[in-house]
């Protein structure tokens, strides 16, 4: 995806519509991230319209929604089979940024979908992703808050749990999260790691960024040529899958090493190379940015 | 958990689970429901944190299973269940 230009950070000011708010996932989640603070405004399920979750109206299509409802950002949990016809309807209303939080999707569709978001400007998040949240402010997807807290360092991570791990051993050891950005296990993206770095750049908060990674597929080298050529920002790497074997999938779908690109080895030398820290544990992040002073 | 335990090498199993859009108290009843079911020839040990872990270490603790939130606090009580 080209760099767009639709912010992905979030605060309390952000405008949140949730499709698929009825259902069993949808409503839990929506419950716990509206005690979290964060401004949902908006549900959609078709064939509920006229209903509430939470206190929050629920419209039959996002269409009605953007009509009664400023929108800022859409998080999904619309089931795989509807997930591609549901990200048209965020994208045509024009809402610019759709957290997909949906496993499963087939990849045509997940084409199709971030084609459609690069032809209307739109920034897609996912799939397969916990979404992102900005502790104290705002949340917008599924991370477990409470291994979280507010400060300066911007997390960005393929994988879901490896970020919660990691997020909850640096507030453990005091260092909070500017906040903590999930892409999703692939293989196909709509935001990628040198997109989320970019933001990251741009925050005046952000005093330094983790980059979680793992094998398979390129954006860890893509990212190291971000690093190299764009961040002043120290940057800590760390890649998981050290020891995984050529071509078994590690999980994620797109966790599958092809070729000598897509080892943890080739990836923390690019990164090395590119001027990031590199470490092995969450325990050696920690201890390399005590080290940078943040 | 019965492939891991197809293999007789394996002598003490580590079950690490983080919670976010996963909720821990419906992986705990189904932790409970297996062994309640099986008899498990291996010591287990369970790392639980995240999303209603709280409930999910409740329903384990009725297998004797203390669940740990830090995952390396756990492996190495995994690592001693195991007799290294």
């Amino acid at each position: 995806m080209e760099e767009g230009n639709v912010a992905i950070l979030i605060d309390e000011n952000t405008h949140i519509l949730v499709q698929g708010i009825t259902g069993t996932v949808g409503s839990f989640q929506t419950r716990i991230m509206k005690e979290y603070g964060s401004n949902i405004v908006a549900g959609v399920t078709p064939g509920k319209g006229g209903q509430a979750v939470e206190g929050i109206p629920v419209y039959n299509l996002v269409v009605e929604a953007v009509r009664k409802h400023k929108i800022d950002a859409a998080i999904s949990f619309v089931p795989a089979p509807f997930a591609k016809n549901a990200a048209f309807e965020v994208l045509a209303a024009g809402i610019p940024f759709l957290v997909l939080t949906t496993e499963g999707i087939p990849e045509n569709d997940i084409i199709d979908i971030v084609r459609f978001a690069e032809l209307t400007g739109n920034r897609v998040l996912g799939p397969d992703t916990p979404g992102l949240i900005s502790p104290g402010k705002s949340k917008l997807g599924v991370h477990p808050q409470q291994m979280l807290k507010e400060g300066a360092v911007g997390i960005v991570s393929k994988s879901g749990s490896l970020s919660y791990e990691v997020g909850r051993v640096l507030t453990d050891a005091g260092i909070g999260q500017t906040s903590v950005v999930g892409i999703g296990g692939g293989p196909v993206w709509g935001t990628t790691h040198e997109d989320v770095l970019s933001e990251f750049e741009k925050d005046p908060e952000t005093k330094a960024v983790v980059l979680l990674g793992e094998v398979g597929g390129k954006l860890e080298h893509h990212a190291a040529r971000f690093i190299r050529s764009h961040m002043t920002k120290p940057v800590v790497a760390m890649i998981v899958g050290r020891s995984a074997p050529e071509g078994a999938q590690m999980g994620h779908a797109g966790a599958i090493v092809e070729g000598e690109e897509g080892t943890a080895d080739s990836k923390i030398k690019a990164l090395k190379a590119a001027g990031a820290y590199t470490a092995t544990t969450s325990h050696e992040i920690v201890k390399i940015l005590q080290q940078i002073g943040v | 958990m019965e492939i891991v335990l197809s293999n007789p090498n394996v002598k003490s199993l580590l079950i690490s689970l983080i919670g976010g859009l996963t909720r821990m108290d419906q992986v705990a009843e189904g932790i409970d429901t297996y062994l309640k079911k099986n008899d498990c020839r291996v010591p287990v040990s369970v790392r639980m944190c995240g999303t209603k872990a709280k409930e999910g270490v409740r329903i384990l603790s009725s297998h004797g299973i203390a669940a740990k939130a830090d995952l390396f606090e756990t492996a190495k009580l995994a690592v001693h269940y195991g007799g290294r």
